[in-house]
């Protein structure tokens, strides 16, 4: 039986009209807390997705009239959520509710951010490369490839507020963000996203996600300047442009 | 339906990489667990099991080689066009053990100089170097990493130039490839350390710095290969376009040359990563090295933009701002 004070959860769903997995996803969703608010993103109002995110029990529905971007969903579903632990799924993925409960559960135990563990299949991938170096930038090693990109994530209200509401429409300055303003960011679980992704779009993705992640960095350059932090072991570039000391023979 | 579900829901459980131990640990390990009291029988050597033939060291598989003889038609050509073009730089601090040989099988490329720059030395690194017929350029403190190749390269008189380090000694036969390569229209050779990453799982924080860097300039075909790895060799020219205190960070000049559409070609591959001596400021190194790439990055959007060279593919971000 849930306590009155237990924290109010909503779960966003961003969908596309392809999602045939839409109805199993919400399915699982409404299984993970009693009471929780449950928002479904889609591109257009007139679309089944809409009709079939309502069927499934969804509490709202968002429709825009123009298609949205990657990822952006996130930040339109984010801005009109109310709870105060928001948990990302994609609508192509069905995750069983026991799963998605421990990303909740981090956050009520006084985390941030809980972040799918996965750290992708191929680590020689450049999407998979540049989350795993975009943590060792971040002085992040232990995260591993864990990033925003990947769903299932959850975020607490505070982080919400910290990071922006529309930085989430590129995950990984929002990842930056999250760490560099000192939110409290583990990894947890271990879902593999691979197994729900279609090859043909993975690729035009990944040129995405790789735009994105230098974003990030120029976030972290604009924080902690060119070097983002690192050493530089007393290179003497001033010898440089100094005349030559020693003559030749 | 049901059916379906089911299936899909399986295929997405937890699954965590397998850890394998070797069959002999694995058995002392259950051993040691079942009766830590017990005397052991001490292990055979010739036991069946340790007469199966061993998987071969993952990671560590020999790539082929390519050198070019010295006495072959092809190095005769390659020599005495070196006496002519080709700049030797090599960057030494506290190397008096291996200086000597250094030099005398760098001298057998005929080279038309061989510049050495000396920084910081206590030993008598600069005597051996004044013994040899070669350009020394000695600085009475450390001038950092790769200040020293930078300073060479501005020095340099030849049409190519090829960097070589203090610490590491290579045949000559193995360096011509790289002079070769540049002789023939590559702007930059560097050093194809692509083999070295073909069967392994875990890659450290150094080459996924140098990964990223060339996919970010669309060059994925150069994998991790990159101008902080010697030897590698580089036309005067290119030197110049990149400019000579960008060749102070290596990864910069990379970026650079990348980005002017210099020709950057895979030369040949020589292990200096099993061969490097471990230091004790190895880690150090890794994050100087990680500092640079975010330098060459950094070049690279203060010319771009923030997302490089990578479009957005019908994100509109009016739309989350316009509701807020």
């Amino acid at each position: 039986m849930a306590s009155p004070i237990e924290p109010k959860l909503s779960i966003i769903i961003p969908a596309r009209s392809d999602s045939r997995a839409l109805a199993s996803v919400i399915r699982q969703a409404r299984l993970v807390r009693p009471r929780s608010e449950i928002i479904v993103v889609c591109n257009s109002a007139k679309d089944r997705t809409a009709r079939r995110a309502r069927k499934a029990g969804a509490t709202k529905v968002i429709a825009g009239e123009a298609s949205l971007g990657h990822d952006e969903g996130r930040s339109i579903g984010a801005k009109a959520a109310n709870g105060d632990i928001l948990l990302f799924l994609a609508a192509d993925l069905p995750v069983p509710s026991g799963l998605l409960k421990e990303y909740v559960g981090k956050v009520e135990e006084g985390w941030d951010v809980a972040l799918n563990a996965y750290s992708g299949a191929n680590r020689k991938h450049c999407v998979n490369v540049s989350k795993f170096l975009l943590n060792q930038l971040l002085r992040r090693p232990d995260l591993e490839g864990a990033s925003l990109t990947v769903v299932p994530h959850a975020l607490s209200r505070h982080a919400l507020n910290v990071i922006g509401t529309e930085q989430l429409s590129v995950p990984p300055v929002a990842h930056a963000l999250a760490v560099l303003n000192g939110l409290s960011v583990t990894s947890c679980g271990y879902i593999m996203t691979s197994a729900a992704q279609k090859p043909r779009r993975a690729e035009r993705n990944a040129e995405l996600i790789m735009g994105d992640h230098a974003e990030a960095i120029s976030q972290l350059i604009m924080r902690n300047g060119p070097r983002a932090g690192f050493t530089d072991f007393e290179r003497d570039r001033g010898a440089l442009t100094l005349a030559v000391e020693g003559g030749g023979e | 339906m049901a059916k379906r579900r089911r299936r899909a829901v399986r295929s997405i459980r937890s699954r965590r990489p397998i850890r394998t131990v070797r069959p002999s640990k694995r058995n002392a390990a259950l051993r040691k667990r079942s009766n830590p009291n017990k005397q052991l029988a001490p292990v055979r050597k010739s036991t069946k099991l340790s007469r199966r033939p061993r998987i071969k060291a993952v990671g560590r598989r020999r790539p082929s080689i390519a050198n070019i003889s010295l006495m072959s038609p092809e190095g005769k050509s390659l020599l005495s066009r070196n006496q002519w073009a080709l700049s030797v730089i090599i960057s030494v601090h506290n190397e008096e053990s291996t200086i000597r040989q250094l030099l005398e099988q760098t001298m057998h490329l005929w080279p038309k100089e061989i510049i050495v720059v000396e920084n910081g030395s206590t030993d008598r690194t600069l005597e051996i170097c004044r013994e040899y017929p070669v350009r020394v350029f000695s600085y009475p403190h450390r001038l950092g990493h790769d200040v020293g190749r930078a300073i060479g390269a501005r020095e340099a008189t030849g049409e190519v130039l090829l960097f070589l380090d203090g610490d590491l000694l290579i045949e000559p036969s193995l360096l011509l490839p790289f002079v070769k390569a540049c002789y023939n229209g590559a702007d930059i050779a560097v050093n194809n350390l692509d083999p070295f990453y073909e069967n392994i799982s875990v890659i450290d924080q150094v080459s996924m710095s140098k990964y990223y860097l060339n996919s970010l300039m669309s060059r994925r075909d150069l994998g991790f290969c990159s101008l902080t790895a010697v030897p590698h060799a580089m036309k005067k020219s290119a030197v110049l376009a990149i400019g000579v205190e960008n060749l102070a960070v290596p990864p910069k000049a990379q970026a650079i040359a990348l980005y002017q559409g210099l020709r950057v070609d895979k030369a040949a591959t020589i292990d200096v990563i099993f061969t490097n001596k471990m230091r004790p400021y190895h880690n150090a190194v890794a994050e100087l090295i990680l500092g640079d790439h975010v330098e060459a990055i950094h070049w690279l959007q203060e010319r771009t933009s923030n997302r490089i060279r990578f479009a957005e593919s019908g994100r509109l971000r009016f739309v989350a701002q316009d509701e807020r």
